[in-house]
């Protein structure tokens, strides 16, 4: 047995030297700890506990000394000795996590750091110490009960009269085991509720009886921490609390590149509840932060999440696109684009003009950006622009707009041009969105003309006239008037095929 | 394994093999079972354990030299076997392995013998993997003859830390944090250990220097509290930080009017009730916002609402006080009362107190919290001063952890009214000692605080 000790020893005093040099996750470290663990656990299961008093500078097991170290930074026992440790016992069941934790709380080099508190708040299930306070001769005085004269008897009379109970109630404390049963599911609640809120709220209902500087800042601290753990619902709640004190500044220390750089690992976090919060979040910055943020924006990776974002700068903003618009001389494009977008959503009164140098950007995506911008911003007039634009998704974005806003003076142009041979030469995508477009503004004669096309392969011939009859057809079910659908309606029942299924198609997609 | 969890399986195991040998014959199938059941357990614990100990020690209950603590969980089955091991007059039991079953069954047999024929048996029976120890006559009164340096050691350590904390709050000084924290540590270590021993020492009261003693007062009872539920170590080391910052807040309001004898007026009464939002501006000043600090504050706010959702400071009717502040509202109030002050001169008897707090359970405290708090002290806590019907006066100084109306008390004046210093009799033994009615220490010019240091 004196062997196995010895070599327990042997294996503690190399680990915590290793532990020392090395630190935990080192190989070294490891080579000394994964036996001396072994040889331990051997030791507890045959022996249940493994116990060492300590003293100034050496551990005694079974009152033999089995260490001894006078150099107080190399000594294992003064290091637990000067933080009050008196006694230290490893029970059977010990884990190696628990062991190698202990053997890093006690090897921390820090002059400042306490054992015995790093001990406790390890919370060993297989380690149990004995701390003493310091030897210090503390006052055992009893404090004097001052005598009074006083009737006791009475007195006591009096204060169950006060009370009004009855002093000879059977008092039976049992707990039922629903009651039971209720207190432990109150201790699981209690364990898992977070902290946070609770104090968040504590503090809250404190300003609403006095504005305290200290409560403030209280705030403030709790924010700074949920921002730097990225807890944005815990933060948006603080600058709920706080957004009622006009004075108190509370987002401006976050207002600065380092920190608005960092939300960058927030943008796609795969829950969308965080980045839901940090947009909510986003919503107490000020106007002096878009810049900032918008330099975030690229690294968004899902649309909608972008346009979201896009919305948050933009209710940041208000009425004012200052912000964004130095933007608009971004050789970026990914920053012009959000920069555009985000003017599209404010609206402000010179949306047109400010696009205007876009018109022939020579990026399309800037050009697309500008169409969806002025859509946002109802400016028809300057989409126009677009519909002859080179880039084929270009005019079809400038088209599809145009077919939702109003803006009649396309509509002879665009009559007109489906009336031409090159009409057949443009893409699907272009011609069903300018038959879009007629749908949305045409008149009586539209359906006119739309029949034509049905049924009398007027304007065209035979190539691709079966696409044209299509695109009427829906055209007439999108107009939806009750000359319209009889036209299909008959259609429907012609015995050419290609009519009959244009027909039957259009009406089957007809609006409810 | 965790060894605490394994000694409380272990003692749930016990119980329905004890009560099933005394209903059924020994090859009936429900014996049979329980003591299959237990056998396995025990098996199971001797791959990390060469042998399992129980050993009971001053109405505690130590497996393998863990203490298996009261908890509202559990309660019943470790009040039983301490009750068993009490009545048998045994000191230990030990099981080796290779323990059979045959064996669990046939000592659980003669275990329900009466206390001679019991020694009988284990002296002349050969159980080869159980070996039991009798209490030797000695050893019993060396029960009550505790070493409580230890305790006292941590209790005055803990009440110059309360002191400084608030008087360097007081005087704008700098808070000594790591010295708290310690003392918190301490104190759930004494809880752990010796509950008993160190709620004695909270009827050592301060007049002059109300707040310090109570203070800690309510911080120890409420890890008291808190253990008997079954909080963990963590959760205590919280809870016992709020309920030595609950009062916090009053170093923010003069001493003239926190020591006022007369009755405070509206505007004063206003004032003393801004302690509990002080208290949240005191803990954020000197502690900051770590974990335990972040529950000290909601305690100090919360400690004066009510179950029932009355109380200061105002609050939402949706708003509950957190468990926490259950357990200090109840601790808060039970020492206040117990507690001479200006403006309470005679304070309420212990039992008195608990009685206010049971008879307000669902009004001012939550019921289950009043209930466990009641078993934890008993029907007559220690410090109470109880008339004897033999006519001395016995002072309680220790709860009975199975007969809580019943407890260990030692007679401290005589038939004659002299002070004496006297056995120590447990009330719940066979004794002709009944209590006639609790009194006022005062009286016969005890300070009862005296007898537990």
């Amino acid at each position: 047995m004196k062997d196995e000790i010895d070599q327990i020893i042997l294996g503690f005093t190399k680990s915590f030297k290793a532990m020392q040099m090395y630190g935990m996750s080192h190989s070294s470290f490891l080579h000394f700890f994964e036996p001396f663990y072994q040889i331990l656990s051997n030791f507890l299961k045959e022996h249940n506990e493994f116990s060492l008093e300590v003293e100034k500078f050496g551990l005694i097991h079974n009152d033999r000394i089995v260490y001894e170290e006078e150099e107080m930074d190399m000594s294992i026992a003064f290091r637990l000795f000067k933080d009050g440790i008196r006694s230290i016992a490893f029970l059977s069941g010990l884990t190696s996590d628990e062991l190698l934790l202990f053997i890093d709380v006690i090897s921390r080099p820090a002059r400042e750091w306490d054992i015995a508190l790093g001990l406790w708040e390890c919370n060993f299930a297989h380690i149990t110490f004995y701390v003493i306070e310091t030897d210090e001769v503390l006052d055992y005085q009893v404090p004097e009960v001052p005598a009074i004269d006083v009737d006791y008897d009475e007195k006591l009379k009096q204060l169950i009269l006060k009370e009004k109970i009855d002093i000879d109630a059977v008092i039976i404390p049992e707990l039922n085991p629903q009651e039971i049963e209720n207190l432990k599911s109150n201790i699981t609640d209690e364990e898992r509720a977070a902290l946070l809120p609770i104090v968040i709220k504590t503090l809250g209902d404190y300003l609403q009886t006095e504005c305290s500087q200290e409560i403030i800042d209280g705030l403030i601290e709790i924010l700074q921490t949920c921002v730097n753990v990225q807890d944005f619902r815990n933060a948006r709640r603080i600058c709920y609390k706080l957004k009622d004190y006009p004075d108190v500044n509370f987002i401006e220390r976050f207002e600065n590149e380092t920190t608005i750089m960092s939300f960058r690992e927030v943008l796609n976090v795969p829950q969308d509840e965080i980045f839901n919060e940090f947009l909510a979040f986003l919503g107490f910055f000020g106007k002096r932060s878009i810049p900032l943020i918008i330099q975030i924006m690229p690294f968004v990776e899902r649309s909608d999440r972008l346009n979201a974002l896009r919305h948050r700068i933009a209710h940041i903003a208000g009425n004012d696109v200052t912000p964004m618009i130095e933007f608009l001389e971004s050789k970026d494009p990914d920053l012009l684009v959000n920069a555009i977008h985000m003017i599209g959503i404010v609206k402000p009164a010179n949306t047109d003009k400010l696009f205007e140098p876009f018109v022939y950007h020579k990026d399309e995506n800037v050009r697309m950006a500008t169409v969806d911008a002025l859509a946002a911003a109802d400016q028809p007039a300057a989409i126009v622009k677009f519909v002859t634009d080179p880039a084929v998704e270009v005019r079809v974005r400038a088209l599809c707009a145009l077919g939702r806003q109003k803006c009649p003076e396309m509509y002879p142009v665009l009559l007109d041009r489906i009336k031409q041979n090159s009409f057949l030469a443009l893409d699907f995508s272009e011609q069903r969105e300018v038959f879009n477009y007629l749908a949305a503004h045409g008149d009586r004669d539209l359906v006119r003309v739309m029949r034509d096309i049905l049924y009398k392969r007027k304007w065209f011939g035979a190539k691709k006239y079966r696409v044209m009859r299509r695109l009427a057809a829906s055209t007439l079910s999108h107009i939806n008037t009750a000359q319209a659908l009889d036209i299909l309606e008959k259609g429907r029942r012609k015995r050419n095929r290609d009519i009959a299924y244009a027909c039957e198609a259009a009406l089957k997609e007809r609006p409810s | 394994m965790n060894i605490y969890l394994a000694g409380k399986t272990l003692v749930g195991l016990f119980y329905p093999l004890f009560k099933a040998v005394q209903v059924y014959d020994i090859n009936n199938n429900v014996v049979v079972n329980a003591a299959q059941k237990f056998t396995d357990y025990a098996a199971n614990l001797f791959s990390t354990m060469s042998s399992i100990e129980f050993v009971r020690y001053r109405d505690y209950i130590f497996f393998n030299k863990q203490r298996l603590r009261y908890e509202v969980d559990g309660y019943a089955n470790l009040q039983f076997l301490n009750n068993l091991l009490k009545t048998q007059r045994i000191k230990s039991i030990t099981l080796n392995r290779r323990l059979t079953q045959r064996e669990v069954i046939d000592f659980a047999c003669i275990l329900k013998e009466d206390l001679a024929l019991f020694h009988k048996e284990v002296s002349t029976r050969k159980f080869e993997h159980i070996a039991v120890e009798i209490l030797k006559p000695d050893e019993e009164q060396d029960e009550f003859i505790e070493d409580r340096k230890a305790l006292k050691q941590t209790y005055f350590k803990a009440l110059k830390v309360t002191r400084n904390l608030m008087q360097n709050l007081w005087t704008g000084r700098q808070v000594d944090v790591k010295s708290s924290r310690r003392v918190i540590y301490g104190l759930v270590d004494s809880i752990s250990h010796d509950e008993f021993g160190i709620l004695a020492l909270t009827t050592i009261k301060n007049f002059d220097e109300y707040t310090f003693n109570h203070s800690l007062n309510v911080s120890i009872l409420s890890l008291a509290l808190g253990q008997r539920i079954g909080l963990d170590r963590k959760n205590l080391a919280r809870l016992g930080s709020a309920g030595l910052l609950h009062d916090i807040g009053k170093v923010e309001i003069s001493k003239e009017l926190i020591n006022k004898i007369q009755k405070l007026s509206d505007t004063e009464w206003k004032t003393m009730k801004l302690h509990s939002n002080f208290g949240v501006r005191e803990i954020l000043k000197t502690r900051g916002l770590d974990e335990t600090s972040m529950v000290a504050i909601t305690v100090a706010y919360q400690h004066h609402w009510n179950y029932d959702g009355t109380g200061y400071p105002l609050r939402e009717k949706a708003d509950e006080p957190t468990l926490f502040s259950r357990i200090v509202r109840i601790c808060d109030s039970y020492d206040a009362m117990t507690t001479a002050r200006g403006y309470q001169p005679v304070p309420y008897l212990p039992h008195f107190a608990l009685r206010v707090i049971w008879s307000n359970q669902n009004r001012l405290f939550d019921p289950i919290l009043a209930k466990v708090f009641t078993q934890l002290l008993g029907i007559y806590p220690v410090g109470s001063c109880l008339e004897l019907t033999t006519g001395e006066i016995g002072l309680v100084m220790r709860q009975n952890p199975s007969t809580i109306d019943l407890p260990m008390i030692k007679v401290i004046v005589d038939k004659n009214n002299n002070r004496i210093d006297g056995p120590i009799v447990d009330l719940a033994s066979d004794t002709e000692m009944k209590i006639r009615r609790p009194t006022y220490p005062q009286i016969y010019g005890i300070n009862a605080a005296a007898y537990f240091l």
